[in-house]
């Protein structure tokens, strides 16, 4: 390989110096903390919400929430979660209206269609409270987890501004940034030479 | 050619402030570096915080959607079913189908009314998420203004301090001018050139006296040859050389300068070139014991060899000029030609 000519050693400009400040130590550490907190909080919302939904019970309207089959079959041999305990006295409501009215000669009747009716909606109205109180509780574990990811976020955004800060009043203090800018030629002649002649 | 430095030239205020100017640059400079550089770090540290927040706000939207459709199509579900059970249980005792429907409406009537709820949840977390990708968004930005802020207030902070060193500056400026004025700058300048000569006399005198000294060794030696050629002396050269030596010594010790001999060595040795001159001219008794019996036996004088005399002192110790003076003492005239005496 033939070697370049000295003289064109000046036109060989050095890498840009960066200034950074992530190697700040406190910046890393806030940063870990805040990679920690976030994935705790993660980790926290998704035991939650399998907890509830164990609790709540099985249906193949919800199998997407579920998210893994462990949970999904938790829920459904779960024979005290909330669907499972409605579904057992709404059953007991509809023999026991059936039965009385059979007893009272009434099974034909209208009123027993308006009972059945009655307990229908009934039992409707607490799966839906049921359902309701569900919706609130994981909405609630949604918005906690947004909240608490933004404030992992808002956490590293002031630390980043104070590294920031504290970067910049050293390096103001202490005599700014030098300038970038190659030495020519000659300036790198005359540095060796200095050198040379304190060594 | 270069303009030489002159510490007592007045600057104009002009001047001065140019001066000063260029020695805030660097610092101006530099702090801008600095300034500018760290803002774009934290300008680019900044950028991803309103994707980031996309990004979160978007994951609790979409469970929040999955879980309002899901509980949706769970209630409608389940009054479907119960309407399915009633109709088939209000059917098989030949009744009216219509309760069940009613009892199916109820259940769709919650679904939607579950839906609805969700709806108002995902609407506040959709614009919960909106402002604060708003406010990341903006971040970057905030940043840039900081970092401007910040080089106008460095910028001040260094400017701030150029009325102050200006006002020193010129106090200096003036302080040179008064000293101007008042003739302590010529002062100085005349006594600068007064120590200069003085020193450049001391030297003269210096190099005088050396050449002097110089001179009078050269005359010394040029005696001492003199004399020892009309004694018809032919000395071996170290007892010639140790008689410049002594002769030199002589001179020194006559000049009271250091090197030379004694004033009681001198007085000293003059009493020994003459006794011994004497003893040579009129020569030395015998010795005799109390027995009579001669222990030193007698030494004849030579009444004529003043040349002898002076050649014994010589080669005995004496300085020349000092044997020359002793000789002429004890013989009177001995040399042939004038009153060639040693001034001793």
């Amino acid at each position: 390989m033939a070697l370049r000519p000295l003289r064109h050693a000046s036109r060989i400009k050095p890498p840009p110096r960066a200034i950074d400040y992530s190697a700040d130590p406190i910046l890393q550490q806030i940063r870990a903390l805040a990679a920690r907190n976030d994935a705790s909080a993660q980790a926290g919302n998704l035991a939650a919400r399998k907890k509830a939904l164990e609790g709540y019970g099985y249906d193949p309207a919800l199998k997407g929430l579920y998210g893994d089959p462990g949970t999904q079959g938790t829920a459904q041999q779960n024979p005290f979660s909330t669907l499972a305990i409605l579904a057992r006295a709404h059953t007991q409501r509809q023999t026991d209206l059936n039965q009385n009215y059979n007893k009272a000669n009434l099974f034909y009747s209208s009123a027993r269609g308006q009972a059945l009716q009655n307990e229908g909606t009934q039992y409707l109205g607490e799966q839906a409270g049921a359902a309701q109180k569900l919706q609130d509780f994981l909405t609630g574990l949604a918005s906690s987890l947004a909240a608490e990811q933004q404030g992992s976020q808002q956490q590293i955004v002031q630390a980043e501004e104070d590294a920031y800060n504290r970067a910049l009043q050293n390096s103001l203090k202490y005599g700014g940034v030098a300038a970038t800018k190659p030495l020519s030629f000659q300036q790198r002649i005359r540095q060796v030479a200095r050198k040379a002649r304190l060594a | 050619m270069a303009k030489t430095y002159d510490p007592f030239a007045i600057l104009t205020p002009k001047q001065l402030r140019r001066q000063l100017l260029a020695q805030l640059a660097p610092f101006l400079s530099s702090g801008s570096r600095a300034i500018g550089g760290y803002t774009d770090a934290l300008t680019r540290a900044l950028e991803p915080a309103a994707r980031q927040t996309r990004a979160t706000y978007s994951r609790a939207e979409q469970e929040q959607a999955a879980v309002d459709d899901a509980l949706a199509k769970h209630l409608s579900g389940a009054g479907a079913a119960l309407q399915g059970d009633l109709a088939a249980q209000l059917g098989a005792a030949g009744q009216s189908t219509d309760p069940a429907s009613a009892v199916g409406q109820v259940g769709r009537g919650a679904a939607g009314a579950g839906y609805g709820r969700g709806s108002a949840s995902l609407s506040q977390l959709i614009s919960e998420g909106a402002a604060a990708e708003n406010y990341s968004g903006h971040l970057p930005d905030i940043a840039r203004l900081g970092g401007a802020q910040e080089q106008g207030q460095y910028r001040q902070s260094i400017l701030s301090q150029l009325p102050q060193l200006l006002k020193d500056a010129q106090a200096q400026e003036f302080q040179k001018a008064i000293a101007i004025q008042s003739g302590l700058v010529s002062q100085a300048k005349l006594a600068q050139t007064a120590s200069v000569d003085k020193a450049r006399l001391r030297q003269g005198q210096q190099r005088i006296e050396q050449g002097q000294q110089s001179l009078d060794l050269r005359a010394q030696q040029q005696q001492t040859d003199n004399l020892l050629k009309e004694a018809g002396l032919n000395l071996r050269q170290d007892q010639y050389k140790l008689a410049i030596r002594r002769e030199n010594r002589l001179a020194k010790g006559k000049a009271r300068k250091s090197g030379g001999f004694t004033p009681g060595q001198i007085s000293k040795l003059r009493a020994t070139a003459i006794e011994t001159v004497k003893d040579w001219k009129h020569g030395i008794p015998a010795t005799t014991s109390a027995s009579g019996t001669v222990t030193k036996p007698a030494i004849p004088g030579k009444p004529h060899d003043a040349h002898g005399a002076f050649r014994y002192l010589v080669l005995h110790g004496i300085p020349p000029t000092m044997a020359d003076w002793a000789v002429g003492n004890v013989f009177g005239q001995w040399k042939r030609r004038g009153d060639q005496r040693s001034g001793y």
